[in-house]
């Protein structure tokens, strides 16, 4: 399938700090892809090197096929980018910006964004600025649906948004996206309403990408293990597990595995247990289980 | 911001020539003339700092929103050649600057000849040009230091503005730049690029 998103190689520091290094990743066309990480992760840098706002200190990374940092107008046009905390020219009123964006858009359709305005009794003369940020998610929102872009560039969508506002974005979104075959790459802090979402997701651990894969194969082979046990340590050395935790005489772990091939691996280690029991994961869950909890 | 600008230009120039109606009232047009001519003295002075004033205000207007809410990215991704989009916004404020100096110096002009010979105008003029000048390189100075993405490259910016600002501030003398005007344009050239220089910082995102 066709990358739209290629990312090959990214290095990146700030002063001596390592973002990361060696980053490699795609994103397929029709496919939405959740960029996930703990804060500090390189989210944001991630980000910032695809709108072309950051020089990696190594690597490439190519959108349409062009470096990021030198995208042509006629591949600007297929990109639609939200910025974090929904930025837009607040001094401007509905109709205005509508007329302003349309301006730069072939493909502009002012149909959807009206809708949702409407849907949401904006009126057109509203200013953005007196407007509260649930309601300028929904006209950035508007805006992206006009452009009727091939890439959908989502940065930290859900920053600020109460529930109702964060259902009413993803549901309109997912619909849109999915009726028209759109490429996202998206990031959000708020994972749960990633599930609903996302195709794949990468999860980025500090200075290195820990896992891509499609959320539906992570769901069905990441599992939580726990069990009982009534040593004073255990040595979790060499076993193939994420995040292992020991709360007095109650043991945790997560794993690719299921409850059969945990116990054999257990015993083959001679870890005493009882009440081995299997646990299936949200996406939140399997974040914290890949990631742990601090 | 433009308004209010324009209606401190109409005042200043009011000001300027009330000033100079009062001087002909009390002490006579002679002497107004040779105070002037003998004794080098500029009748204008109190305009010296409007276009710096005027230049860094339209440049601090047009960007600080830009830069506290973080629109300078949307602005670079509109889908035009990041040449164009700075060519075009730096045009906007800039032209604004120059159309605001421009009604001013109109104005001083159309002041001056009813009252002076070709002579006094002429030396008004190579004095309030450096000025002007002055002005639209504070503009484009003011931008440069509103995009540089680092405090630290900011500060610099600030110190490195400041004298060359001051070059055209050296002397008050009537005329003074005469022999030099033609090259003070290079100053704005240098205010040009450090634009230049703080959106390639800017766009490759460095941070010291």
């Amino acid at each position: 399938m066709q990358a739209i998103i290629e990312c090959q190689n990214l290095t990146h520091y700030y002063g001596t700090r390592c973002i990361y290094t060696n980053l490699n990743f795609t994103v397929p066309k029709g496919r939405i892809l959740g960029l996930l990480g703990k804060n500090g992760t390189g989210k944001t840098t991630t980000i910032n090197i695809l709108n072309g706002f950051l020089q990696p200190k190594e690597g490439n990374c190519l959108i349409f096929g062009e470096p990021s940092g030198k995208l042509s107008p006629e591949v600007k046009q297929k990109i639609a980018l939200l910025l974090e905390g929904h930025v837009q020219y607040s001094f401007m009123n509905i109709n205005q910006i509508e007329k302003f964006y349309s301006a730069f858009y072939p493909k502009w359709n002012k149909t959807p964004f009206y809708e949702l305005m409407r849907k949401l009794k904006i009126a057109p003369n509203q200013k953005i600025a007196n407007m509260s940020c649930g309601q300028r998610s929904q006209v950035a929102l508007g805006l992206i649906l006009a452009q009727d872009a091939d890439l959908l560039v989502l940065d930290d969508f859900s920053m600020g948004l109460d529930p109702g506002y964060r259902r009413l974005f993803i549901d309109y979104l997912n619909e849109y996206i999915r009726s028209e075959g759109k490429t996202v790459l998206v990031t959000s802090h708020i994972i749960q309403d990633m599930e609903r979402f996302i195709d794949d997701c990468l999860i980025l651990d500090y200075g290195k990408i820990l896992i891509q894969i499609p959320v539906d194969e992570l769901l069905k082979t990441f599992r939580k293990f726990q069990f009982t046990h009534n040593e004073n340590h255990i040595d979790w050395n060499g076993l193939d597990i994420y995040n292992p935790e020991i709360t007095r005489n109650h043991a945790e772990f997560h794993a690719f595995s299921n409850s059969i091939d945990i116990k054999s691996l257990l015993l083959q280690s001679g870890i005493q247990f009882t009440n081995l029991t299997e646990t299936q994961l949200t996406l939140e869950d399997a974040f914290i289980g890949l990631t742990g909890k601090y | 911001m433009v308004i209010s600008l324009l209606a401190v230009a109409l005042m200043l120039h009011l000001y300027l020539f009330s000033k100079m109606g009062r001087a002909f009232r009390i002490a006579g047009k002679e002497h107004v003339w040779d105070v002037i001519v003998n004794r080098n003295q500029f009748f204008f002075s109190d305009l010296r700092f409007f276009p710096l004033l005027a230049g860094t205000l339209t440049g601090l207007f047009q960007f600080i929103p830009e830069i506290i809410q973080n629109r300078l990215k949307l602005m670079l991704h509109l889908p035009l050649t990041e040449k164009r989009i700075i060519t075009c916004t730096l045009a906007y404020g800039s032209g604004v600057t120059i159309l605001l100096f421009l009604f001013q110096f109109a104005a001083l002009l159309t002041g001056l000849q009813i009252h002076f010979a070709n002579e006094i105008i002429i030396s008004t003029v190579y004095t309030v040009l450096p000025w002007y000048l002055a002005g639209i390189t504070a503009y484009f100075l003011c931008t440069a230091i509103c995009i540089e993405p680092s405090w630290k490259h900011r500060l610099v910016l600030l110190l490195i503005s400041i004298g060359l600002l001051k070059i055209f501030f050296i002397s008050g003398f009537p005329a003074a730049y005469q022999k030099i005007i033609a090259y003070l344009p290079l100053i704005t050239l240098i205010g040009i690029s450090t634009v230049i220089h703080s959106v390639i910082r800017f766009k490759t995102g460095m941070q010291d």
